[in-house]
């Protein structure tokens, strides 16, 4: 039972990374309708600019916040420089623009950094474990889930109680006619990626702690978990891409925790099939709505 | 008009950034091979179709430095029977079809002997140096098959995987380790072999494997697994995993967060300053073997590390470099013996090879076309890289 518990918290720190991650990716695609591919390079921009601030001497705390505010500017940057002029493109351009964006960023890592995996160092605050009962919880899987969910809280009351998270709901549900409404949607948008970077750099700090490094690919496999998660949750769904994060964190945890040895190695896989199988009998996701097409 | 120009502009600028970004930058190794005499008075042409930009430029462009510091001093000297060496390096970005295309090249433009690079495209490399009758090298890859997969013409100049099991597993004996936990990853031939080398070893020297687990590369969290690890009982004496960074930090500092002291061995992917910066608690103690001491620990690394930065203003990428050193001279001296420039004299020359370089000794056994070399122990102390007493070559080495 004890192991039970402890694999629940740790799918649960874990969930609460991918969690804010797909949050930001889904308030992209809720918006605009881009599935930007070059978010998971937020998160290694997150870490080099971790590396960088520590080598210059910086706090981790104050590399920290350096790292998320380097991810939003640069989410911002995104969408000066590649996807506003991509605007009236379609959503397999902008999927491709994404896709060579993404190689072009981790091409310049490694040639501009290193191929090599560079090292943060992390505080040992992060290194304690509390000890309750025969539950072990490190301060790390504390701290996560805690920021995790602050983060979430402070975007759902900015959405819900804030003009500009008005104007943003209301773009996501229809852009023409939110700005035919006096709404700028040039604005909006520009929002839209600074706080998707923002949660990408939240999520980036978390996860760089755990690693400890930061590498060109850093953000491969936890922008593919945020995907998936969005995918699950539904499209365009906040709810959904936030429920979608925790739910492939508890299952990510729990198949390695239980599946016999030999099937391990295909733990991924499986989640994967279970998902599908998820959508085959719910194709919207969900959390996402069912729209109907007329042909 | 403006409008339907600009989506199509930012496409076409977004791919050629791309293409840009992926291939080499590097304009020392974009050069095609060519020149390729092999006669007296032409250039001596060593091929290295190597990853320099992508996954394995890791190792590669390390194996590049080294590869090249050797070529400098060898032709400062005079070169190798009156004839000057040239090192051609192309990027094939760790891509197959490019990097056939660019061996295949490298061959055409008479290559007489090839580096292979890191990474599953040496095989491939190896059959088309083969079908050429070209020797080559499985470069920094360490897998004990290789040779045998790349076809006759394959050589392995440095320590393989087999080494590295059995020192680890005669290391864990001789501390009195009787019960062990593997942890390998399926997802490449070195993390689910070298579990089962040390196995075989550690085995037969009256040691038990009493547990088994899987990892999954570059997962970024190893809750799940340290969790069940904690949970075995009894505890094993020593936990082995080929496992290297990035992985390593998240699983040593997860695993000790965890509660578990249980010693862990591991395997020379680990040789990077960035394990140290998963902090003393996670790696302190912490056993791994590798084909070199690092530059701090020993003497004639450091001395190689200070011969590279004078000539060339900086360190090598990493100690890498100092095999990529050896090779070139270990080649340079089986031309010098058999007294001709010539790919099948260097082939003959290859099976008898016993060379002490800047690495250790190297001696050839002719039989498997493997080096029959020791690996070194490296020991962190907190966060200190430091060197265990040289091992001996195994006196009983595990079936690749």
């Amino acid at each position: 039972m004890s192991q039970f518990l402890q694999q629940l918290l740790n799918g649960l720190s874990l969930g609460s990374i991918y969690a804010v991650l797909s949050l930001g990716l889904a308030m992209i695609y809720g918006t605009l309708g881009i599935l930007n591919f070059a978010y998971g390079e937020l998160i290694t921009i997150t870490g080099y600019t971790m590396y960088f601030a520590t080598q210059a001497g910086l706090s981790f705390a104050a590399a920290a916040a350096l790292g998320a505010i380097a991810a939003a500017v640069a989410s911002v940057l995104m969408q000066q420089l590649v996807f506003r002029p991509l605007q009236r493109a379609g959503f397999v351009t902008l999927l491709f623009a994404s896709f060579a964006l993404s190689e072009v960023l981790q091409g310049v890592f490694r040639q501009a950094v290193s191929p090599r995996a560079k090292g943060i160092p992390l505080p040992d605050a992060l290194s304690n474990t509390i000890v309750l009962g025969t539950l072990r919880i490190s301060t790390l899987t504390i701290i996560t889930f805690v920021v995790a969910i602050v983060a979430l809280a402070v975007f759902a009351v900015f959405m819900r109680r804030s003009r500009a998270g008005l104007h943003m709901r209301a773009a996501a549900l229809d852009l023409t006619t939110t700005r035919l409404q006096g709404v700028s949607a040039g604005r909006v948008i520009l929002l839209a990626f600074a706080l998707s970077g923002t949660l990408a750099g939240i999520a980036g700090v978390l996860w760089i702690s755990r690693t400890a490094t930061v590498t060109p690919s850093t953000g491969a496999t936890p922008i593919l978990v945020g995907f998936i998660a969005v995918v699950l949750g539904g499209l365009g769904s906040t709810v959904g891409a936030v429920v979608g994060g925790f739910a492939f964190g508890l299952l990510e945890v729990f198949l390695e925790a239980y599946l016999p040895l030999g099937v391990v190695p295909f733990q991924f896989a499986i989640a994967l099939v279970a998902i599908s199988v998820l959508l085959y009998v719910r194709p919207e996701g969900l959390f996402g709505k069912a729209v109907e097409v007329k042909v | 008009m403006r409008l339907r120009f600009r989506p199509a502009l930012a496409v076409i600028a977004c791919m050629t950034l791309a293409v840009t970004a992926c291939g080499s930058i590097d304009p020392g190794s974009s050069s095609t091979a060519s020149g390729g005499v092999t006669g007296s008075g032409g250039p001596i042409v060593v091929g290295f179709p190597a990853d320099l930009s992508s996954t394995y430029a890791y190792y590669d462009v390390p194996m590049k430095e080294g590869a090249q510091m050797a070529v400098d001093e060898i032709n400062e000297a005079g070169g190798v029977l009156g004839s000057q060496l040239k090192l051609d390096v192309v990027d094939q970005r760790n891509d197959p079809a490019e990097s056939s295309k660019v061996t295949q090249q490298m061959i055409d433009d008479g290559a007489l002997y090839l580096i292979g690079s890191t990474g599953d495209v040496v095989t491939a490399q190896g059959q088309l140096a083969c079908a050429a009758g070209i020797p080559i090298s499985t470069g920094d890859g360490t897998s004990p098959v290789l040779v045998n997969d790349m076809g006759t013409c394959a050589y392995q100049l440095i320590m393989n995987d087999t080494v590295q099991g059995a020192t680890v597993a005669k290391y864990a004996l001789d501390q009195g380790y009787t019960t062990a936990l593997t942890v390998a990853s399926p997802d490449y031939p070195y993390t689910a072999n070298l579990p089962k080398y040390f196995k075989s070893i550690f085995e037969a020297g009256g040691g038990k494997v009493t547990n088994e687990e899987s990892y999954k590369i570059a997962a970024g969290d190893f809750s799940a697994l340290v969790t069940k690890i904690a949970n075995v009982n009894p505890q094993p004496s020593v936990i082995f995993t080929p496992m290297y960074p990035p992985d390593t930090q998240v699983f040593m500092k997860q695993l000790r967060d965890a509660g578990v002291t249980t010693p862990v061995l591991s395997t020379d992917g680990n040789l990077d300053p960035s394990l140290a910066d998963a902090g003393a608690k996670a790696i302190d103690g912490m056993v791994y073997s590798a084909s070199v001491c690092p530059a701090s620990a020993d003497p004639k690394i450091e001395a190689f590390y200070t011969s590279y930065k004078k000539r060339y203003g900086k360190d090598p990428s990493s100690v890498v470099a100092a095999l990529g050193y050896d090779e070139i001279k270990i080649l340079a001296d089986v031309i010098t013996k058999s007294g001709k420039a010539d790919k099948q004299a260097i082939m003959d020359g290859f099976k008898s090879v016993s060379y002490t370089g800047v690495t250790g000794q190297s001696t050839m056994d002719p039989d498997t076309r493997r080096v029959k070399k020791a690996v070194a122990l490296i020991k962190m102390v907190k966060t200190k890289f430091t060197c265990l007493p040289a091992p001996e070559f195994p006196a009983t080495l595990p079936a690749p």
